[in-house]
């Protein structure tokens, strides 16, 4: 299993690479990657634009950095797309039958899932890219300053979104089908989602603003919040910006390095799962 | 097993639930053979193939492709057999030409774009090789699929239904194509429905019956053994009143039908012979004249009928007794 894991069979590594370059050239030559990368700039637009009128409005700068909770947020769900894109893509190959047709020649599992891992991978660098310089022009233009190593810094983040990509595969290839892997993906992300804004929310309350009655659900959720946080796909892309941000390049690296290993051990289990299921639609 | 056997199994047995798929199967198919794989539907052939390409786990038994046991996910031995599912299941938003590039590129065939302009003109689709395979009719898409199968010049051909939905002139560009390749020393196992086809092109046929191989020999064996009886067609100058009865009392002769001048006979099955100078002989003796006789060949469909209906019958029997 390492050895596939490590790809040492020239034959998958070879076929890996050939579907690596399939999926890049389908996703560039597909209307809704660059659908995507226009959303993802329509909303730092308008995020920038709130920005620019509550500047005007007070003449107060909320922060040094305009462009870091924009591209945060649209660089996250870049990667949620292209983890969706990616369940997506699996269930549909299993259930068109195109993933048997690929099992019959030199394709095994690992090389296919890892063509996916990777392919999604090099797809968040070309949004990074997109989402990166339609940013800096909108923010050049907006006369707002911007450090030259933006681009460069963000292109870093593309090992940060390895967990969530992988968790899309998960999904997709121990799914049943699409209908249920989307379901699968869209009910945890839900409950990540609702953990994590009822964490914000008592966190925000100021002492005394509880019932006395809500302190242990307070505490519970904050205590299962932290524990997700080191175990959710979604935790690794925000810390991973912080840390580029921040120049914290000894935390950029182990929050990588946490990435890498999660999205393989979620590959290991996305393996498992799509030899139970079998390739026959 | 045989040194020649580019396919073999041994007890190979496959279950889905209480459901047997495969039981107990002893397959060989041979180096530079056309191996016809028959059965009804619901008889595990595309359990088998499956089973035989390593994408199936067997409960028991072992595959051995080209004399090495095949070991679970083995893509070096996957990659000298070329696959032809029953639906071609192929990326319909991708030209022909891209889609056998893609596979070119998979295999990593030599000088890529000649093969694939050879493969694509050998289907007759060379004009069309532009087109979106959305486009494409179901016949076009089945040649497409043998197209792929065929690209990177496997040493064996694993077919499943290759003539399904192809008009007449498809049909004979693939059984054309089939024979050309087993010239070429290829090994093909087809599996299909298409009973007179496989007569035309298998040099042996095996059997499926609810997931046992109920037979294993070369077409004409086969066919002989399916052969219930054998039937002599004979044509007389006219009419002859008793005559019936007359052959009837013959020791040989089981039955006889007759339509007007015309007089079928049904004898046992002979291995070979016909009888046709015993019923000449008494043909003659009760004063008629024959115009014409001729013993009726059996077919490969008669004898795949003989063979499942046996089998068939034998399980009613079985599933009354209990």
């Amino acid at each position: 299993m390492l050895d596939r894991l490590f790809l040492r069979d020239p034959a998958g590594r070879h076929s890996t690479w050939v579907l690596l370059r399939y999926r890049l050239w389908s996703a560039l030559h597909g209307r809704a990657f660059y659908v995507a990368g226009v959303a993802g700039l329509v909303l730092v637009a308008a995020m920038l634009g709130d920005f620019m009128n509550y500047l005007a409005r007070t003449g107060l700068a909320i922060s040094q950095d305009q462009l870091r909770t924009p591209l945060t947020l649209t660089l996250s769900l870049a990667a949620v797309y292209l983890s969706l894109s990616a369940l997506v893509g699996i269930s549909r190959e299993r259930e068109q039958g195109t993933l048997l047709v690929l099992s019959f020649g030199p394709v095994d599992l690992w090389g296919y899932l890892l063509s996916w891992q990777l392919a999604q991978m090099f797809g968040y660098l070309v949004l990074c890219l997109l989402l990166g310089v339609g940013a800096a022009s909108m923010a050049g233009l907006a006369g707002l300053p911007l450090s030259g190593a933006l681009l460069p810094l963000l292109a870093l983040s593309i090992l940060s979104t390895a967990g969530v990509i992988a968790f899309g595969i998960l999904i997709g290839s121990a799914g049943r089908d699409l209908r249920n892997s989307l379901l699968a993906f869209l009910g945890v992300t839900l409950v990540l989602l609702v953990l994590e804004g009822l964490d914000a929310f008592f966190g925000s309350l100021q002492a005394g603003q509880l019932p006395g009655a809500w302190l242990p659900v307070s505490r519970t959720v904050s205590l299962v919040s932290g524990a997700l946080a080191w175990v959710s796909p979604y935790s690794f892309l925000p810390r991973g910006l912080a840390a580029i941000y921040a120049h914290d390049w000894g935390g950029y690296l182990a929050n990588a390095a946490g990435a890498l290993a999660y999205a393989a051990i979620l590959l290991v289990f996305a393996r498992l799962g799509a030899e139970r299921r079998g390739v026959v639609p | 097993m045989a040194d020649d056997d580019v396919i073999s199994t041994q007890h190979l047995s496959k279950r889905f639930g209480k459901q047997v798929a495969v039981s107990d199967l002893e397959l060989q198919v041979k180096s530079g053979e056309i191996y016809g794989f028959l059965g009804p539907n619901g008889a595990g052939k595309t359990t088998t193939i499956l089973l035989i390409l390593g994408l199936l786990r067997p409960d028991q038994g072992e595959v051995r492709l080209f004399g090495r046991p095949l070991k679970g996910n083995d893509c070096a031995a996957r990659r000298r057999v070329g696959v032809m599912s029953e639906h071609p299941y192929l990326y319909y938003h991708m030209t022909a030409w891209e889609y056998l590039s893609l596979f070119g590129d998979l295999y990593a065939v030599p000088r890529k774009e000649a093969r694939i302009a050879a493969m694509l003109k050998a289907v007759d689709l060379y004009d069309r090789r532009h087109s979106c395979l959305r486009e494409y009719s179901h016949g076009m898409r089945q040649k497409i699929g043998l197209a792929r199968a065929l690209l990177h010049d496997p040493e064996l051909l694993v077919l499943d239904e290759p003539t399904a939905g192809l008009d007449p002139h498809g049909v004979k560009q693939v059984r054309e194509i089939l024979l050309a390749e087993r010239a070429r020393g290829k090994t093909i196992l087809i599996s299909s429905h298409i009973l007179s086809e496989v007569e035309r092109t298998a040099d042996r046929v095996g059997v499926l019956v609810r997931g046992r191989l109920q037979a294993q020999d070369a077409v004409e064996a086969l066919i002989r053994r399916g052969q219930g009886e054998t039937v002599v067609e004979i044509e007389l100058y006219r009419p002859l009143s008793g005559l019936v009865a007359r052959l009837q009392g013959l020791p040989f002769v089981r039955r006889v039908e007759a339509d007007g001048p015309k007089l079928t006979v049904h004898l046992p099955p002979a291995g070979g012979a016909d009888y046709h100078a015993e019923l000449s002989a008494a043909i003659g003796a009760a004063g008629g004249t024959i115009v014409g006789m001729a013993t009726r060949k059996g077919s490969l469909e008669d004898a795949f009928l003989t063979i499942s209906e046996a089998d068939v019958a034998g399980w009613q029997g079985e599933a009354s007794d209990a």
